[in-house]
């Protein structure tokens, strides 16, 4: 279906956009509008304006800790992810046996299983292993909640298209090793980095696991936000979560302008184009 | 045998052994992970290692625990029973929270979709700033921690919430409505966020349809619509496959927004899993209870699949 | 190019080695000991670090590790998980958890020769179970009202009735300890005990005309005090008061048929390499300066007799003899044994529309 070029279809799109956009931003203008109460409780609307929260959480060691803590675990867990959904995605893509709609419903266990019982099981396990408390275990727990929306991301993108093209190649005399780095992968590309998105952010926010297996002296950044909500109630919660939608808009800009956003989400067209 | 020369292979003398090695290391991998019987199972062997070494069985012990008969004060095996499970699936109060908790995936999916795949073909059909830009709108939600999400709804959701204030004072109804505490009021939570687990994979998908395709198409004479019904949006399915199982077994685990949005009274399996655990105390039961969503869940993922499949249209050796 | 293809590959496979070995090992152990202790977050952990924390690292040249684990179930769960190898050492835990973590042998019992403060707590604040860890703070669940919304001032749970407040009366499941106190408290008021809670079961189901609202969650709750979704609730006093402190228009009451008193206790765990440490800790706890200290900064009443607060704290928390000679105090073992059939109940009965 063609872009038509016609106003109403623009009017149209940008009228939906903004449907989207209203939708799914709400709640946070009102997470934004409570980090910058004066008063220490989250009042909306809020009663007085003031920069306090914002300054206390970024002085306060403790939440920069907290935060530091969570970007590494999430940055190795999705990594880990990533690696095992795409192999396992192009495994299920390919093969052809009997058992293989409920292997690819299996790989979403994961998922589908609530955070406490998933946590809870891994807290023996690992406790009679005796890595409770390990940052070890900790990645551990997270790749196994991320590494299946990499596996059916991929698995989603791997279009019949990828057949086509990967038979091409190798009528015109590639092997499948390179038939693989060249089409396949790249034909993948943005279904391996969507995935590996959600890996990041889920391991990032993820609470249940991590309050089971983290280590005494670690405290990542969604427990502390628990831990605030539960026994403190300040706008501080809100302010932390405001910083983190205002820095990923500006590291979206500042990829736009040095970058270029195509090299992350593509060009326009992708195939013979 | 012919093999394409790779881009700046040597072909310098010195390098000669390297080449041979390399060439024959070639071979191998090309045997042992492409062609041999096994590379299915080499490629799935890490994710397979995953979901059975850190996943099954771990479970193992909490299914174990599911099978022992709870006593208060104490946490130990018993002699064995089924007595969790038939308390589960022979009570009507139970079993009527299984069809809530699958009513709330499936709605929850189909809003999702619904809303998200127009918001893929625009997405798929702009430049990159504009893409860029959905793409922060849509993954914006997900930066933000799930309590902190879930109480500006409450805000904006509740009697004295800013709908029903701006619809009060515009006049619009003079009764708060009641969106909290309603199934609306969880799936707009949810749906909220799971949305952009629905965009990113129809829109990866649809990179994959070569615009080539729909041009072909349309030189033959198709209209858009046709364009669309008969080419494009067969071959995104497996993208809508994607999304929709994971928005459906993300909706079906999810805790918070069910239990803050949808009020005490609102009971699916994750909500009564909890309250084992936490409340009760009664850790057999509530294992019990997380196996059966495992498995109803598992089920409709696996019919889901199914259907999925007869839907597309069949290429011969590469359904999906 | 192949060489450096090699190249490209054995780093990547030695960083990935790297990464992974550095997440094994925990940090190096420090010379001075260490002693584990699993508190609660935000004011919790801020008052306990400016009362007990700091003048114990002092005293006794060891470093406290404060673990976040959530809330005494999840601290319960990594008891039972752990055994044979516990990662903490002293656990802040309570709402009866701690009976059940007793009996089941999570907890060593305690040589009080090693808490000489001990002498000089309330009866009340004393381990249910005998030898056991005692309370370091006294919390209560009273009746909230917002005094603008609510008059006259309630003196009574059946404010809960007045269809004047309908759709914004409170009342906690029994999920939360508050609404398992309410269920004792109506048995009893009724005619029942906890054995037969018939009783309490008819009367709440008779609250549902009013349309309440029933939570779980006492920061939801909290929040529903700021936005006046709710008016008339009972409350965990710690919180009461920070919506006093905030500026909220609210007040607590012990009604006429009574209110309740709660605990967090600390116990040492069993196979902890650190009791000694962990007794001094729970005797620095109970001093009366860090108790003095922990009420003024968290809100919570002091179990120490000896404590003296300003009146404006006085006020706020459970303090004095006669305070809590008024509150009833929940046999626990006792409820425990019925847990899951009152919440089985509750959802069936009072939830379920």
């Amino acid at each position: 279906m063609q872009l038509e070029a016609g106003r109403t279809a623009a009017v149209t799109r940008a009228f939906y956009i903004l449907l989207i956009a209203v939708f799914v931003l709400a709640p946070l203008f009102v997470v934004v509008a409570v980090s910058l109460n004066r008063v220490a409780f989250t009042a909306f609307p809020p009663r007085g304006l003031s920069l306090r929260w914002y300054q206390a959480v970024l002085t306060d060691p403790q939440w920069r800790a907290s935060l530091t803590v969570s970007l590494w675990i999430a940055a190795v867990a999705s990594l880990l992810a990533a690696c095992a959904g795409t192999l396992g995605a192009i495994g299920l893509h390919r093969g052809r046996f009997p058992g293989r709609d409920a292997l690819v419903a299996g790989f979403l266990s994961p998922i589908v299983l609530p955070g406490l019982i998933t946590g809870l099981a891994l807290l023996f396990f690992f406790a009679r292993l005796r890595w409770t408390g390990t940052n070890f275990a900790l990645v551990l727990g997270h790749v196994v909640i991320t590494f299946p929306y990499v596996l059916r991301v991929v698995l989603g993108s791997l279009v019949r298209e990828t057949a086509t093209l990967e038979e091409a190649a190798m009528t015109l005399g590639a092997d499948e090793l390179t038939t693989f780095r060249r089409i396949t992968l790249p034909l993948a590309r943005p279904g391996i980095l969507a995935g590996t998105i959600f890996a990041f952010i889920i391991s990032f926010d993820n609470i249940t696991i991590s309050l089971f297996l983290t280590a005494p002296r670690t405290v990542t950044l969604p427990i502390r936000i628990l831990e605030h909500v539960q026994w403190a109630g300040t706008p501080a919660v809100a302010a932390i979560s405001s910083l983190f939608v205002f820095l990923t808009v500006a590291l979206a800009l500042v990829v736009e302008r040095t970058v270029g956003l195509h090299r992350v989400v593509g060009e326009e067209t992708v195939g013979f184009g | 045998m012919s093999n394409v020369i790779p881009r700046g292979w040597p072909t310098g003398r010195p390098d000669r052994l390297l080449r041979l090695a390399a060439r024959a290391l070639r071979r191998l991998a090309n045997a042992v992970l492409f062609r041999s019987r096994a590379s299915t199972l080499i490629q799935l062997s890490p994710g397979l290692l995953i979901l059975v070494a850190l996943f099954a069985l771990p479970l193992l012990f909490l299914a174990w625990v599911s099978l022992w008969r709870h006593s208060p004060n104490s946490f130990g095996p018993t002699p064995l029973t089924l007595e969790n499970y038939r308390r589960f699936l022979f009570d009507g109060f139970f079993l009527r929270s299984i069809l809530r908790t699958l009513q709330l995936g499936i709605v929850t999916t189909l809003v999702t979709l619904a809303l998200g795949y127009p918001l893929a073909l625009i997405m798929a059909r702009s430049t990159a700033r504009v893409r860029g830009f959905l793409l922060v709108l849509v993954l914006t939600p997900l930066m933000v921690s799930v309590v902190v999400r879930v109480f500006g709804w409450m805000v904006i959701l509740g009697d004295t919430g800013l709908i029903n204030k701006a619809l009060l004072a515009l006049g619009l109804i003079d009764q708060p409505l009641r969106i909290m505490n309603t199934m609306a009021a969880v799936v707009i939570g949810l749906a909220q966020v799971e949305f952009a687990f629905m965009v990113l994979p129809i829109f990866s998908a649809l990179l994959g349809v070569g615009r080539s395709l729909e041009e072909a198409a349309a030189t033959l004479g198709a209209s858009p619509w046709r364009v669309f019904r008969h080419v494009v949006l067969p071959l995104s399915l497996p993208g809508v496959a994607a999304g929709s199982a994971l928005v459906f077994s993300l909706s079906v685990s999810a805790f918070v927004q069910p239990q803050l949005l949808g009020g005490s009274s609102f009971f699916v399996m994750t909500t009564l899993m909890y309250q084992q655990i936490t409340a009760t105390l009664n850790w057999p039961f509530g294992a019990a209870i997380g196996f059966i969503i495992l498995g109803t869940a598992l089920l409709t993922l696996i019919l889901l699949g199914v259907a999925m499949r007869k839907i597309s249209p069949r290429r011969a050796g590469h359904a999906t | 190019m192949v060489r450096r293809r090699l190249q490209a590959v054995s780093v990547l496979l030695v960083t990935i080695g790297l990464v992974v070995l550095s997440t094994w090992h925990p940090a190096a152990s420090a010379p001075r000991r260490t002693l584990v202790v699993a508190a609660f977050g935000g004011t919790w952990e801020e008052a306990m670090n400016r009362a007990v924390v700091k003048s114990f690292q002092r005293k006794h040249n060891a470093d406290v590790v404060v673990t976040l684990p959530g809330n005494s179930a999840t601290i319960l769960a990594k008891l039972r998980a752990e055994r044979n190898n516990p990662t903490m050492d002293l656990a802040l835990i309570g709402g009866g958890l701690e009976t059940v973590a007793a009996r089941e042998g999570l907890f060593q019992k305690l040589n009080f020769n090693n808490i000489p403060n001990i002498k000089n707590i309330y009866d009340a604040a004393k381990s249910p179970v005998a030898g056991y860890g005692p309370s370091v703070a006294f919390s209560g669940v009273k009746l909230a009202y917002n005094t603008r919304r609510v008059s006259p001032a309630p003196t009574s749970w059946e404010v809960l009735w007045d269809p004047k407040y309908k759709g914004k009366v409170g009342f906690p499941n029994p999920d939360n300890n508050g609404g398992l106190m309410l269920i004792f408290l109506f048995a009893k008021l009724n005619g029942g005990s906890v054995e037969n809670a018939d009783p309490a079961f008819r009367k709440i189901a008779t609250l549902k005309v009013n349309n309440p609202i029933f939570w779980t969650s006492s920061p939801a709750a909290q929040d529903m005090f700021v936005q006046e979704a709710l008016w008339v609730s009972a409350m965990f006093d710690g919180r009461v008061a920070a919506l006093i402190q905030d500026g909220s228009p609210v007040a607590m009451v012990c009604p006429t048929e009574g209110c309740f008193v709660t605990h967090t206790y600390a116990n040492v765990v069993t196979g902890s390499k650190n009791k000694d440490l962990a007794e001094a800790f729970i005797n620095e706890y109970l001093s009366v300066e860090a108790q003095a200290i922990f009420a003024q900064a968290a809100g919570y009443g002091p179990v120490n007799k000896l404590t003296r607060l300003p009146r404006k704290i006085a006020e706020l928390v459970i303090y004095g003899e006669d305070d809590i000679k008024k509150l009833i105090s929940l046999p626990w073992d006792q409820i425990n044994q019925f847990r899951d059939a009152w919440v089985d109940r509750w959802n069936r009965e009072i939830l379920s529309r």
